[in-house]
C-alpha cells in the first residue's frame, strides 16, 4: 500500500480498469476493510460493487480513482448502518480480526468510520490531507480533525511508544 | 521505529483481498436499487403511469430464452443448464425454475426453491432479484447463473466440486424486505465464471437447510471434447496429464479447430510450470516498433525461445535475453493463463487478453 497509485485519468483517454483494479484495488480494499474496522465482507462487497459500477459507466468517470473511494466508502457505510440497524447474529461483525491484526483491529472499532478512513489513507496509503479529502468526497478541514482525533485515539489505545520492529 | 500505533497500522499491508474480487466485479453490479422503493411515496403517481410504459418494455426486452422453464415442483429431479450443460439434482418438495433474459446485459441460470417465489415482484437489477423481498421465514433457495458484463480472465483451474459451504462469504441482501442475508461465491467451471448465492430463511428446518446445500453439491459440469471450440471462447486442448511439468508443447495454427466467429490463433506454446499452465503466442511484435515482427521458435536445449536470424531470445517466462534485455516491456512476450478445466483438459482463450500476473502473483516456475 506504500506509495501513490496513479489514479488521474487522461481526460478523454479510455480508462483500462484491469489496470485500475492492479494498481488500485489492493489498496481500496484494506483501507474499506479498516473502515469497516475489520469486516472482511463488507471491504469485498463494497470494493466489488463499486468497481462493477465504474465499469458500467466508464466513459463518464474522469478520475477513476478517487470516485472508486468515495463509492466505496458510500457503500460500505450503507451496510455499516445496516448492519447497527438490523444486526445478524452470524454474520461476520463480530469476525476474528486478520492474522496479526489482533490489536489494531478492536482499536479501529472505537474510531468513527470516518476517522479510520482518514488514519489509513493518510498514515498508511502516504496521501496528504488534500487527497485524503478528494477520496473520502470531504473537505480538508474535516480530514483534519478525523486525523487528529483519531490519531488520538489510537496513541490511548495502542500506546505512543516506540515499538520494535520485531 | 515508529510509535507503536502506525506500526500496528502498517501491519494491514499483510492482509490481502479475496483471490476472486475481479471475477465478482465482472459479474456486474449486483445491488438492486433501493432510492426507489425510499422515494415511492413521492413518486407514486409518476410511477403508475410509468408502469404500463416500463412493463411493455420489460415484457420486449427481458423474454424467456432457450428451452421452456423446467419446472417440476413436488417431486424433484435434474435441472441441465441449457447452454453449459452442467446439471444439479433437486430433491422432492423443492423446485428449479430456469430464468434467463436476453438485452444489454445477458444472465440465465437456475433459481431452486422449496417455497413459490413471487415473480411478478418488481426488480430493477439483472437478473431479476425482486422476489427475494418477499422471502417466507421458513424457505430455502439456490441460484446459480452466468452474467458477463464483458469476459473475464480464465481462471488457472476450474473450482473444485463440489462447492463447500464453507467457501460462501456473506453479502448484502440484493432486495431488502425479508429477504435474509445470502451466502455467495464466484465459481469457475469449464473456464466460465459464474454466481451462486444461498438464503436460508430464519426459520428454515435444518433439513431443508442441508437440501439446499446438497443440490449445490450435486453439480457437474459436462466432460469437454479435446481438439473442439467450447462456447466461442476456448480451444480444448489434450488433457493436463499428458504434458508433463517443465514441457513446452507447440500447437501450430494448422492444428487448431476453427469456427466463422471465432478469431484464428496464429499458433503458440503451451507450457506446463509447476504452478500454472501458461501460453506464449507463436508470433511476437513489438507494439512501438511495427517492423519488429517474428514468428518464434522454441531452443529446446536451452530452454528459450528465439526469433531465427536475429539476436532476440527469451527465457522461460518471456523475459528478454541478450541485448534487449533491459529494453522495456515491449520487447518481452506476454504470458497467457491457460485453464485446467473440471476434467482435466486444458483450455485456452486465444483473445481477451488473459495475462497470467492477473492470475498469479510471482513466477509460474517457483
Amino acid at each position: 500500500m506504500r506509495g501513490k497509485p496513479p489514479d488521474r485519468a487522461r481526460p478523454g483517454a479510455a480508462v483500462d480498469y484491469e489496470q485500475v483494479f492492479r494498481d488500485a484495488a489492493p489498496g481500496l480494499w484494506r483501507t474499506i476493510y479498516a473502515f469497516a474496522a475489520g469486516r472482511r465482507a463488507v471491504a469485498d462487497d463494497a470494493v466489488a460493487e463499486a468497481f462493477a459500477r465504474a465499469l458500467e459507466r466508464a466513459d463518464q468517470i474522469r478520475d477513476p480513482v478517487p470516485w472508486l473511494y468515495r463509492t466505496a466508502f458510500r457503500l460500505a457505510a450503507e451496510d455499516l448502518r445496516r448492519e447497527r440497524r438490523e444486526p445478524e447474529p452470524d454474520c461476520d461483525r463480530t469476525a476474528a480480526p486478520a492474522a496479526g491484526l489482533g490489536a489494531l483491529v478492536p482499536a479501529l472499532r472505537q474510531l468513527s468510520p470516518a476517522q479510520r478512513a482518514a488514519v489509513v489513507l493518510h498514515y498508511e496509503a502516504d496521501l496528504p490531507v488534500q487527497e485524503v479529502a478528494r477520496r473520502m468526497g470531504t473537505s480538508a478541514g474535516a480530514v483534519k480533525v478525523h486525523l487528529f482525533r483519531g490519531r488520538r485515539r489510537l496513541r490511548e489505545l495502542l500506546g505512543a511508544q516506540e515499538a520494535d520492529d520485531g | 521505529m515508529a510509535e507503536r500505533w502506525r506500526h500496528e497500522l502498517g501491519r494491514l499491508t499483510d492482509v490481502e483481498p479475496p483471490g476472486d474480487l475481479w471475477d465478482r466485479i465482472t459479474q456486474g453490479p449486483r445491488r438492486e436499487r433501493s432510492r426507489a422503493r425510499r422515494t415511492w411515496p413521492v413518486i407514486a403517481p409518476v410511477a403508475a403511469a410509468l408502469a404500463v410504459a416500463v412493463a411493455a418494455v420489460t415484457l420486449a426486452l427481458v423474454r424467456p430464452s432457450g428451452p421452456a422453464p423446467i419446472q417440476v415442483a413436488g417431486h424433484g429431479g435434474r435441472f441441465a443448464d441449457p447452454r453449459f450443460g452442467w446439471t444439479i439434482r433437486y430433491p422432492a418438495g423443492m423446485q428449479a425454475r430456469y430464468f434467463g433474459s436476453s438485452g444489454f446485459v445477458t444472465s440465465d441460470g437456475v433459481r431452486v426453491t422449496n417455497f413459490p417465489p413471487d415473480l411478478q415482484a418488481t426488480s430493477t437489477g439483472t437478473p431479476p432479484m425482486g422476489w427475494l423481498r418477499y422471502f417466507p421465514a421458513g424457505g430455502v433457495a439456490l441460484q446459480i447463473w452466468f452474467e458477463e458484463r464483458f469476459p473475464t480472465v480464465p481462471p488457472l483451474r476450474d473450482s473444485a466440486l463440489p462447492l463447500a459451504p464453507a467457501s460462501f462469504g456473506r453479502i448484502r441482501p440484493y432486495s431488502g424486505g425479508t429477504e435474509p442475508q445470502p451466502y455467495y461465491r464466484v465459481f469457475y467451471g469449464d473456464g466460465f465464471a459464474f454466481s451462486a448465492a444461498v438464503w436460508l430463511g430464519p426459520h428454515a428446518s435444518r433439513a431443508s437447510k442441508n437440501a439446499i446445500w446438497a443440490v449445490l453439491a450435486s453439480l457437474r459440469f459436462p466432460p469437454l471434447t479435446e481438439g473442439t471450440i467450447w462456447q466461442r471462447r476456448y480451444y480444448v486442448l489434450g488433457p493436463a496429464s499428458r504434458y508433463p511439468t517443465g514441457s513446452v508443447t507447440h500447437f501450430p495454427a494448422a492444428s487448431l479447430p476453427a469456427e466463422p466467429s471465432f478469431p484464428r490463433s496464429e499458433g503458440f506454446y503451451l507450457i506446463h510450470a509447476p504452478r500454472a499452465f501458461y501460453v506464449i503466442d507463436q508470433v511476437f511484435g513489438n507494439p512501438q516498433r511495427s517492423s519488429v515482427t517474428c514468428t518464434i521458435a522454441f531452443d529446446r536445449k536451452a530452454f528459450q525461445f528465439l526469433c531465427p536470424g536475429t539476436d532476440l531470445r527469451w527465457n522461460r517466462t518471456g523475459q528478454p535475453l541478450g541485448a534487449h534485455a533491459r529494453g522495456g516491456p515491449d520487447w518481452a512476450l506476454q504470458l497467457r493463463v491457460a485453464t485446467v478445466a473440471h476434467d482435466g483438459h486444458v483450455l485456452f482463450c486465444p483473445f481477451f487478453g488473459g495475462l497470467l500476473p492477473l492470475r498469479l502473483h510471482g513466477s509460474p516456475w517457483q
